[in-house]
């Protein structure tokens, strides 16, 4: 699983920092950070429900990767 | 007080007008979310005569498209009737990027989440100073004695605002937010604009650890902010400390209170408060607003809107939207899919959503479990009021010493 994260979109929500704080972190003024490019198994799950709590939906999940 | 109507656009669709007044309808003093929620029963896009006459956008995935296209839907006016609270522009709430970017980068510093989680120590240590003596009594007015003064009076020196000033913020704040006509609250805003502008000067001549004085030092474009600039910030920096916190803390408890088998999740189980707030914030939206100007001619499923239209975004109804939102009248507080939009959306997303959450939390850690057996007091009949927010001026609340 690789995390593409439209970052020029992203509003600062910090939500998938709380929803998934081992796969997203934050930056000085709490945008999108995220703290890999692919998603170990154990971690997909959370990272699922990071993006599906994006209230701007700017995080995508590409599964074939 | 009801307001008077505006002729209907001829490019405004008969079918799509819809009587309804999104500020002071009477169904909110009653019914503050049915009321709302009825708009449901219609088109996707109305169109409300009230306030000169503004679109209505009632459905999440509009309102979250309106909030990002700031190039069609303009925060040089931000609320209907559409004139602004001041003679000049409020920064950064009625600037468009990319000049509103500048002046929002200097306050989402000032409130970043990092700086949120330090600040928690504070809140904790506020919330247990507050309990400890309320707690003893075993009941309370919980919007004057506990939602209102905690959070205002943690903000307040942090801001700058002088403590000693707190009771004339809690009344400049409430004839603000309950004023029951826009006159109300023009006259509420320029007591507002004038006791700032004494203030900036004061913070001017007489620097402190505060974020106005910071502001001083502050730079846009290579040049240090004006004291005008600081002054039309300040309005912003008003509203977000005196109202938007303690009327969800207000919101939540309410709900809380009458519901014990949600409560003791709580209680058993603190690491859900997160994620009942959340929850709530979703269920219980309290934002009527904002309002945009249209700048240019758009087409939004199949609506013709036109270039200077005033549109309303009703956010807090956005939460109930069953197309995002699965049985969206459920409290459930382990809803696993909640994007809600209750601090907004686009790059005016609320710049203080970081210091709201741990507010929130860290007040409901603190005072749930010194609450035994709460419960609202009986034969108390709550009055809502309406207008930018929904919420109510008093809860009293009882539970076992």
């Amino acid at each position: 699983m690789k995390i593409i994260v439209d970052l020029a979109s992203c509003c600062g929500h910090a939500r998938c920092a709380a929803k998934a704080p081992e796969v997203f972190g934050l930056d000085d003024v709490g945008f999108c950070q995220p703290l890999m490019e692919t998603v170990p198994p154990a971690l997909q799950a959370s990272a699922r429900l990071a993006a599906a709590n994006c209230p701007e939906a700017v995080i995508f999940l590409d599964e074939e990767e | 007080m009801h307001q008077s109507k505006a002729p209907i656009p001829d490019h405004v669709p008969p079918e799509l007008v819809v009587d309804f007044d999104h500020r002071l309808d009477p169904g909110f003093a009653v019914d503050p979310v049915g009321t709302a929620r009825k708009l449901y029963d219609g088109p996707d896009i109305i169109y409300s005569p009230y306030y000169g006459g503004h679109w209505i956008f009632t459905r999440h995935e509009d309102i979250l498209e309106g909030l990002r296209r700031p190039e069609v839907f303009s925060s040089c006016t931000v609320s209907v009737p559409p004139q602004s609270m001041w003679q000049e522009k409020l920064i950064p709430l009625e600037l468009d990027p990319p000049e509103h970017s500048l002046y929002r980068n200097v306050l989402a510093r000032q409130f970043s989440p990092k700086w949120a989680q330090s600040f928690e120590k504070d809140v904790r240590a506020g919330c247990r100073a507050m309990i400890d003596e309320i707690a003893p009594r075993g009941e309370c007015e919980f919007v004057n004695e506990m939602a209102f003064p905690l959070p205002v009076r943690m903000l307040m020196p942090i801001i700058g605002f002088p403590v000693e000033d707190y009771a004339r913020f809690h009344s400049m704040a409430d004839r603000f937010f309950h004023a029951q006509s826009p006159e109300q609250n023009y006259a509420a805003a320029s007591e507002v604009f004038a006791y700032m502008g004494e203030l900036v000067a004061r913070r001017r001549a007489a620097p402190g650890d505060d974020l106005i004085s910071r502001l001083f030092r502050e730079e846009v474009e290579g040049r240090l902010l004006t004291d005008n600039e600081i002054l039309r910030m300040c309005f912003l920096l008003f509203m977000a400390s005196t109202d938007t916190v303690t009327s969800a803390t207000v919101l939540h408890m309410h709900y809380l209170a009458p519901h014990p088998g949600k409560l003791q999740m709580l209680l058993d189980d603190p690491a859900l408060i997160p994620d009942a707030h959340e929850e709530l914030l979703r269920r219980l939206g309290f934002i009527n607003g904002p309002s945009r100007r249209v700048m240019q001619d758009v087409e939004i499923k199949g609506v013709k809107i036109r270039k200077g239209d005033m549109v309303t975004f009703m956010l807090g109804l956005a939460g109930l939207d069953e197309r995002v939102h699965k049985c969206p009248m459920d409290v459930d507080f382990k809803r696993a899919v909640n994007p809600h939009l209750a601090f907004g959306g686009g790059p005016h997303r609320c710049v203080g959503s970081h210091l709201a959450r741990v507010e929130l939390r860290v007040m409901f850690e603190e005072w749930l479990p010194r609450m035994k057996n709460l419960r609202v007091k009986p034969g108390t009949e709550i009055r809502w009021h309406a207008n930018m927010t929904y919420g109510t001026t008093s809860l009293p609340l009882v539970w076992d010493v």
